[in-house]
């Protein structure tokens, strides 16, 4: 795939038609990228291997149901890539004491390059939207995306209360999707 | 909590954010995932919303897989090989239509020919099957029923394929949990074959370890479980429909 741009849409698009070699495509362009985002969230290397396996045998019987017009091909992989995480996690009731930094992070920048490419502009958009909340806000917010954290392990960690935890979440996204539109 | 709440945010609009953000706990998780299957504006908003935050992503570093994780991935769909994703029933059709022959039988016909444990020649493969794979199938079936005797689903269950169709004659009050398929061979251990959804018919793959219990006798069941499936490998939740499997 050298100097090959990967549209993920139509791969998609071929893996919905049966198309075992596209699967494979789309493993070399975002298989790093979704393991890296479910590590983070489950702690635990090789217990992330084995949800991005199911991650990707999920994309392989649903690419049919997988429709352009609602979501980018990225944020349709997150989406099942995170909701199998978080669904683990919360099946287990906490994380483990596996540390990120236990895992190893892919020196590679092009491999990051490859993964998200559309995604550079709105995200510097999205993080100058993050950046410009109250503190607080923008930290609950990037805790329960990135790390998957729940309104009790929130609570538990800025200690407050889960009702506050919740307004503050409700108003960050407000004001950051506000700022994104703007 | 409320006191500080943005008034302009409708219930669906937070239910949405929570959902994206995943902060929901299980229960609440699961019911969210049947409202957007459910309710298209809501499942607009949580896709709305998804979109907002994928670009947060963008800051953790990629990680890479072991090299046995990809031959993992590639077994596993090689077994499904021939399975076909809901959207494209073409290859369904044949399967389903000498069930629905079946079915159209007269019921007292139809408990005749279980009784008398009618074995019928195994389908000539279809020309859009996988060659290699094509293997002498055993054609199965069962009807899945609540104790009081309420069908929920059929299923029949084609060896040669390496599949299961699925198809609901009911519905069932869910209550936030998602209906989970099981197979309990002679061993009488449950083995799960994944989750289904009551709202049409689907095929559901059956692994080669799974195939080899398969039998005559053996029992398909559906409980009802939290988001994501049994997190024990076991049924944890109700058991709301079983099923012999008979030799069709």
């Amino acid at each position: 795939m050298a100097g090959e741009p990967v549209d993920a849409a139509t791969l998609l698009a071929r893996i919905a038609g049966g198309d075992r070699a596209a699967v494979k495509h789309l493993y070399d362009s975002m298989g790093m990228k979704l393991l890296g985002v479910v590590a983070r969230i489950i702690g635990d290397r090789q217990e992330a291997e084995d949800v991005v396996q199911e991650v990707f045998i999920t994309i392989w019987r649903k690419a049919a149901e997988y429709d352009p017009a609602r979501a980018s091909p990225a944020a349709w992989m997150l989406t099942i890539a995170r909701n199998r995480a978080i669904d683990r996690i919360r099946a287990r009731g906490s994380r483990p004491s596996g540390s990120p930094e236990a895992l190893e992070p892919l020196a590679d920048p092009h491999a990051r390059a490859d993964s998200l490419a559309d995604a550079n502009d709105t995200e510097r958009t999205v993080h100058r939207a993050l950046a410009g909340l109250d503190p607080r806000h923008a930290a609950v917010i990037r805790a329960a995306y990135l790390d998957g954290m729940s309104y009790d392990a929130l609570s538990a960690r800025e200690g407050v209360p889960v009702g506050t935890i919740k307004t503050w979440v409700f108003r960050g996204l407000r004001q950051m999707r506000e700022r994104v539109a703007s | 909590m409320t006191d500080d709440l943005p008034d302009d945010l409708t219930p669906a609009d937070m239910l949405a954010m929570e959902w994206a953000l995943g902060t929901l706990d299980s229960k609440a998780r699961a019911d969210a995932e049947v409202r957007r299957a459910r309710d298209p504006e809501f499942a607009a908003l949580c896709s709305n919303w998804a979109e907002q935050l994928a670009p947060l992503a963008e800051e953790i570093a990629p990680i890479a897989p072991s090299p046995a994780l990809w031959s993992r991935i590639d077994a596993e769909i090689g077994k499904e090989d021939g399975f076909q994703p809901a959207a494209t029933p073409v290859t369904i059709a044949p399967w389903w239509s000498r069930l629905a022959l079946w079915q159209g039988a007269t019921a007292a016909f139809a408990s005749l020919a279980l009784a008398l444990l009618v074995t019928r020649p195994s389908p000539p493969a279809p020309a859009a099957s996988p060659p290699a794979a094509a293997t002498q199938g055993n054609l199965l079936a069962a009807t899945l029923a609540a104790e009081s005797g309420r069908a929920l689903v059929t299923a029949s269950l084609d060896t040669g394929r390496s599949s299961v169709v699925v198809s609901p004659v009911a519905s069932e009050d869910l209550d936030g949990r998602v209906p989970e398929l099981w197979l309990i061979p002679a061993d009488g251990t449950p083995r799960s074959l994944g989750l289904i959804d009551l709202g049409g018919v689907q095929k559901v793959s059956v692994s080669p370890t799974l195939l080899k219990l398969v039998a005559e006798g053996a029992v398909l069941a559906v409980s009802l479980e939290p988001a994501g499936g049994s997190p024990t490998g076991l049924p944890t939740g109700p058991v709301v429909a079983t099923g012999k499997l008979t030799n069709l």
